[in-house]
């Protein structure tokens, strides 16, 4: 019943894609994927992702946009959530004289302090040039991303943003956010943020959240941008953070100690195509550090890279490819090679595993390609897993 | 005046006046060989007189290409500046006449931008070249950004603003070169900052493609990231936040799949003692407990031995 629902939802995916294109009001995408591979039982995994964005000529300023997907396993596999719901809203922008917009439905947000999928709405007012309010509110999206909508009652989410604009050449924000459930509030963030271009070379971000709940320091972020000949970059980002744990959770009872994060990256161009880019990535508690240091080479074809992982968050020694090369103005190849040797602490034991991808991608027409990949995994549990996957894109 | 006074007087003047010859001596050497520059006043002519943009800029309402050069000559300038009714001598429009150097041309601009169009369809010239009329000098271009020609397509519904060959040509790199140097891990930051610079070109369906997804094609993840995933999750959470937003999304897998770390199968993970090496993983990376432990609704298996009221360490 379930393989038929899922066929079903396939057919209507693609029928509804061939049907947008038609429509010249309307753009979007649609990706048609087949993963097929045996791990234990034989999956035949069918993925149908649609894009659509839809601008009526009639209703001026007015947009319905939707990424939805449908997948099934015509193996004995069942798929959990068959249709998956990434964003479903309804838009109304440049209101007012251009003051207001306004979002319903299912969409992604993101204010400084809250990330996530609301259903819900949307607004943004803009009362002067320089200055912004967004307000959101509705509630959380399952996290298999289902159709299903949560009621209000089982718990909701809201927040704001206050944001002006160049206030002596910066951006600075204010951001509320908040989430409820049976009837109180169990995360409650106020944080701020600030962002400046010094001429086209330095950027300079920072941003820091409070939790109102635990009266503790939630993040606090700095970053630095400098480029300072274009093919030349350095990158510093300094954080802090406290643990993600929630009012009402169990874990709440224990002391939380805040890490602390460093990262440092260079990058160089030292001639048009090629280039060296190094990365270090330091992490501490009270009691413990660990390291993060990648190397690589970068190439008009992609990148080769060397990474080692230390301390307490485990070992790693890493090595990795991603390069693509055009063999004709329609056919592009693509190759992956991952190979690494990990430990997840200092007790466990040490793993070997590899996996490569080759992808050829042919361009049967501007927005129309296909695709064909093999990928080989060798891991802890499977010597060897052989994937094939096949893609149908088309854009419109 | 007694002497000294009279001599140390002397010497603060004598003083200034070198520092005042020394910079008037620079000025003068700078000034000798002074590259020329333009000298022209958008709001005297403009603003001021009222006289229209087509009749120094004449080829505009015919121009096809974005490319082509719409900027007057001399002899435009001559057509008024003929000595009666306007000054013709050369040191009203050249700081150097002597040098005299031509004004670069715009040859950068978008090849497919065509005036004609835009003026046919009743645009007025101030609503890209927003601001020119009030401009005293020759330094500012005042060209439109991508994000006005956008905002005024989709309002007026022209195109669809996301459509890139509407300007652009079809071979031309678009990339800026920010994104070149390590943008993967940067451009959360510029699209925090300003979100319309990324929806000039991206829709946000393009994000979704990373930060959604089934990962097949390894873009986001590498392959047999299922395996060693663990490393990351505990070095460097933020970035696992910024899509799987919730501990609901660690909890699916590790809980249905039964996943235990194989830490917990040593001898000296928990005691009642001093907490075993649980205690000291925990308080590194307590939320990785969350993972298995992490639901709200039910007591987890800590409260076996966490079950005092207060706070603990």
């Amino acid at each position: 019943m379930k393989l038929k629902f899922g066929i079903l939802v396939l057919c209507l995916l693609i029928w509804a894609g061939q049907l947008a294109a038609s429509l010249p009001q309307i753009s979007g995408s649609s990706v048609t994927s087949f993963l097929g591979y045996k791990t234990g039982d034989a999956h035949y995994n069918f993925y149908q992702q649609l894009t659509l964005g839809y601008r009526p000529k009639l209703v001026k300023n007015f947009s319905v946009h939707i990424n939805v997907m449908g997948l099934t396993d015509l193996g004995p596999a069942r798929v959990k959530t068959p249709f998956q719901v990434y964003g479903a809203y309804l838009r109304w922008n440049h209101l007012w004289k251009n003051r207001v917009d306004v979002s319903l439905g299912r969409k992604f947000y993101f204010n400084g302090v809250g990330i996530g999928y609301l259903d819900g709405g949307f607004v943004t007012i803009r009362p002067i040039k320089k200055l912004s309010v967004a307000i959101f509110g509705g509630m959380e999206v399952p996290y298999d991303r289902s159709a299903k909508v949560y009621r209000p009652k089982d718990g909701y989410v809201f927040g704001a943003k206050v944001e002006a604009k160049k206030i002596f050449g910066t951006r600075l924000g204010i951001s509320f956010y908040q989430k409820v459930r049976s009837g109180s509030a169990y995360w409650q963030l106020v944080g701020v943020n600030a962002s400046r271009a010094f001429g086209r070379s330095l950027f300079w971000h920072t941003r820091a959240s409070f939790n109102l709940l635990e009266s503790t320091l939630q993040k606090a972020l700095v970053n630095l941008r400098w480029l300072p000949t274009p093919k030349l970059l350095f990158y510093f980002e300094g954080f802090y953070r406290t643990p993600h744990i929630y009012h009402d959770s169990f874990f709440e009872r224990f002391e939380l100690n805040g890490l602390a994060q460093g990262r440092f990256n260079a990058v160089y161009y030292f001639s048009k195509k090629y280039g060296l880019t190094s990365d270090v990535l330091w992490i501490q508690s009270e009691e413990k550090h660990s390291q993060k240091i990648r190397l690589g080479v970068l190439t008009p074809y992609g990148i080769i890279g060397f990474q080692q992982d230390l301390g307490a968050t485990g070992f790693q020694t890493r090595l990795y490819a991603d390069a693509s090369y055009a063999i004709t103005s329609g056919l592009k190849a693509r190759l992956l090679l991952d190979f690494s040797n990990y430990q997840i602490s200092d007790w466990s034991e040490s793993y070997i595993q590899y996996g490569s991808a080759f992808r050829l991608d042919y361009q049967i027409k501007r927005k129309f390609l296909v695709a064909l990949e093999d990928q080989f995994y060798s891991n802890r549990l499977y010597k060897v897993d052989n994937r094939i996957l096949g893609q149908v894109i088309c854009r419109f | 005046m007694p002497i000294l006074k009279r001599k140390r007087v002397m010497k603060i003047t004598g003083f200034l006046f070198f520092i005042v010859g020394l910079f008037a001596g620079v000025a003068i050497f700078a000034n000798a060989g002074q590259k020329d520059h333009l000298i022209y006043s958008h709001q005297k002519h403009v603003d001021e007189m009222g006289i229209e943009c087509t009749t120094c800029h004449t080829r505009v309402d015919s121009s096809l290409r974005g490319t082509d050069n719409l900027l007057p000559n001399m002899e435009t300038c001559f057509q008024c500046h003929d000595g009666d009714s306007a000054p013709n001598k050369c040191t009203i429009c050249h700081t150097n006449p002597d040098e005299a150097e031509v004004v670069p041309r715009i040859t950068t601009y978008s090849p497919r931008f065509p005036h004609q169009t835009h003026l046919q369809a009743g645009e007025k010239c101030l609503t890209c070249h927003v601001g020119i009329s009030k401009v005293t000098n020759t330094v500012a271009r005042h060209l439109p950004k991508m994000n006005q020609c956008q905002e005024c397509h989709q309002q007026k519904q022209v195109s669809d603003p996301l459509k890139c060959q509407v300007c652009h040509m079809p071979k031309e790199d678009l990339q800026p070169i920010t994104h070149k140097l390590e943008w993967k891990h940067a451009h959360q930051f510029a699209a925090e900052s300003n979100p319309k610079d990324c929806a000039q070109c991206h829709a946000q369906s393009y994000c979704e493609d990373c930060h959604e997804g089934k990962n097949l094609t390894h873009r986001t993840h590498p392959l047999n990231y299922e395996w060693n995933h663990a490393i990351d999750a505990k070095m460097n959470k933020i970035q696992c936040i910024s899509c799987h937003e919730d501990e609901v999304f660690c909890i699916q897998c590790h809980q249905e799949k039964k996943i235990m770390p194989p830490s917990h199968g040593r001898v000296d993970w928990a005691n009642r003692i001093d907490g075993g090496q649980h205690k000291i993983e925990a308080e590194f990376d307590l939320e990785s407990c969350l993972a298995c432990h992490g639901n709200y609704k039910t007591y987890p298996t800590c409260f076996r031995c966490h079950n005092q009221p207060n706070k603990e360490e």
